[in-house]
């Protein structure tokens, strides 16, 4: 199961995404795909009926990397601002309220350009296959 | 030296709030603000549009409550396109109607197990880290399990009717695109993939029951919270009766001991009766009731308000919670702030029951789905979005363009309110205190929860609002102020 988080309308926002949809065009991963603006609460049961979840996401801080791909840890210790929920915090909820823990990671895809428009920036455009060929031996 | 707190951002809202309370010498309170310092200018970015796009794009103004957007501006379109609420077909309204009942089912169960739930359960001055919906379920593992069911359920009902769980597309001028088929109405009644119609109900009901326990272990506490006197205003019924209506109706404001200040005015006239006002220090502007003034007018909205000005609800177990809550206060209105949190509890029951109503209902499987009347160059949309009254009133010129638009928005209307709550905290818990602690500006943060506001629509046209900017010193002292007309 693969949750994209993101939003198409905000430029490299739009990556994970664009993740979701190349890998629909090549036909060959045969788990579940899931678009999402934000991750919420409901999500906690759609991962608990999984055997592996990745979260892929956007990044827009220091990263160095064009992309990153790493084990998602459980974290309830969370502080939150609006109605939106981390992958850590999800797999949390999961684990406490179905007592399942499947096993989860997070790829992260470097990003440039935020603004509103629905084409991606070259950079993110790059570090898009790149992101596709570091995870598809692993899907 | 006088002190400043400043709580920024203010967490479990919708958007980016800031909180300032000013402290003299002695410690005394001397101001507090609820400031609202994101920007959207939706009322801008809409102009130019044809009209049939604005049920489409002015909803993007946000993620949680699109479906009302959608929906107020749909109802304004109609309009438009020369149809009256009441010249809808038959399916056209209960397909939007079933839409909007899943999105205050959603949104409200969402806000009390998610939002309200980590103060209520875990306490208000408990560990930050673990005061949080994962605290919840730690802590209520079955609650939790029906919170996030219950969510699911509204948002699946969303997505059978609005096409999509978030940015519907259903609702278009004059109608809807589409009905449900009878497969699409099995999915909620017969429990095979998620609980079904009868289950939500069962569940609505033991979490009202679960508030009143709570409430008689805490009154206290529940009673007296961020308590003041308010004016309430809510939609009821075109009948004249009173009832409680989320989705069509008239206004009527009462003050806060039950005179009527609006007395079922059409929605339409919205813009005879209410005016919005201005503050240099927020970008969320200030409605009032013109004839009552700027400084009387103002007027809570969402749950707690809807229960106070309507006389009656249309479905029977929701009905009696109503009564129950009214005997809480002998029949006079509630200006309790925290027992907003119960009054959202007796709408998700109502709207659990609205459901299951317009699930049986043979209309929602017709094919007439979009009628058509003699254009005009104005609509005004009003419907009671989760968190309250929610206006959208468009101008369009002859060649099918928006000129103009005006949105009030629930929170908006709570900008009064909220600033109310704020300073009511800060006079009674933050007043004289020598250390400040977390505990305390959670309190601040809890009285702003209650009303669920969500600053990302609350916010106004581009160039229409003053930006103020503070700066301050490593020492938190004010060293310069820039004001942006």
């Amino acid at each position: 199961m693969i949750f994209g988080i993101g939003n198409s309308a905000r430029q490299d926002d739009g990556l994970a995404w664009a993740f979701l949809d190349e890998l629909s065009k090549q036909n060959k991963f045969k788990g579940k795909l899931h678009y999402r603006y934000q991750l919420n609460i409901e999500d906690a049961e759609t991962v608990s009926n999984a055997e592996q979840v990745i979260f892929v996401d956007a990044f827009a801080g220091k990263q160095t990397e064009s992309c990153v791909f790493e084990e998602c840890k459980l974290n309830g210790e969370i502080t939150y601002t609006t109605h939106a929920l981390e992958p850590e915090a999800i797999m949390a909820l999961c684990k406490n309220v179905y007592n399942v823990n499947p096993k989860a990671y997070v790829l992260k895809i470097k990003g440039k350009a935020w603004e509103l428009g629905e084409e991606l920036s070259s950079e993110a455009k790059k570090n898009l296959n790149e992101a596709i060929n570091l995870v598809s031996e692993f899907i | 030296m006088s002190k400043k707190i400043i709580i920024e951002p203010v967490t479990r809202v919708e958007g980016h709030g800031k909180v300032t309370i000013q402290l003299d010498d002695n410690g005394n309170v001397k101001d507090s603000k609820f400031h609202i310092v994101e920007f959207r200018g939706f009322e801008k970015f809409i102009q130019g549009h044809p009209y049939w796009q604005a049920p489409l794009i002015v909803q993007r103004l946000c993620g949680i409550c699109p479906v009302s957007h959608h929906l107020a501006a749909a109802k304004a379109i109609d309009q438009v396109v020369g149809i009256d609420p009441e010249d809808l077909s038959p399916t056209a309204t209960k397909i939007r109607k079933l839409m909007h009942y899943g999105q205050m089912f959603q949104s409200h169960a969402l806000h009390f197990f998610y939002l309200a739930a980590p103060d209520l359960l875990m306490g208000i001055e408990s560990n930050p880290a673990l005061r949080n919906v994962v605290g919840v379920a730690q802590e209520h593992g079955e609650l939790a399990k029906k919170g996030i069911l219950m969510r699911k359920f509204g948002q699946e009902m969303i997505k059978a009717t609005g096409g999509k769980k978030i940015h519907g597309i259903s609702a278009v001028p004059g109608g809807v695109h589409k009905n449900l088929h009878q497969s699409e109405i099995d999915y909620f009644l017969n429990g095979k993939d998620i609980p079904n119609i009868n289950t939500m109900i069962e569940w609505s009901l033991e979490v009202i029951d679960f508030i009143k326990d709570y409430h008689s272990k805490h009154a206290a506490f529940l009673d007296t919270f961020a308590t003041y006197p308010s004016g309430h205003l809510a939609m009821v019924s075109k009948d004249g009766s009173g009832t409680l209506d989320l989705y069509d109706g008239n206004l009527r404001s009462i003050d806060s001991i039950g005179n009527i200040t609006l007395n079922d005015i059409p929605d339409f006239q919205y813009h005879k009766y209410i005016n919005e006002d201005v503050e240099k220090w927020s970008y969320m502007k200030f409605p009032y009731i013109k004839h009552l003034g700027r400084e009387n007018g103002w007027n809570r909205v969402g749950p707690l308000a809807r229960m106070n000005v309507c006389t009656s609800i249309d479905t029977p177990l929701a009905e009696q919670a109503r009564k129950d809550f009214k005997d809480y206060t002998g029949g006079k209105p509630n200006n309790m702030t925290m027992h907003t949190h119960w009054a959202r509890l007796i709408e998700v029951l109502h709207s659990a029951e609205k459901m299951k109503e317009l699930l049986h209902d043979e209309d929602i499987k017709g094919n007439e789905l979009v009628r058509e009347g003699v254009r005009r160059n104005e609509g005004v949309g009003v419907i009671e979005a989760p968190r309250g009254t929610l206006i959208h009133h468009y101008h369009v010129n002859d060649t099918g363009k928006i000129e103009k638009c005006n949105l009030i928005v629930s929170t908006t209307h709570n900008n009064d309110p909220m600033n109310k709550a704020v300073g009511w905290v800060a006079q009674n818990v933050i007043d004289k205190k020598e250390e400040i602690t977390e505990g305390m500006l959670n309190q601040v943060e809890v009285a702003i929860r209650a009303y669920d506001p969500c600053l990302s629509c609350a916010t106004h046209a581009m160039g229409k609002m003053p930006l103020e900017l503070s700066i301050f010193n490593s020492k938190g002292e004010l060293i310069d102020k820039k004001y942006k007309s």
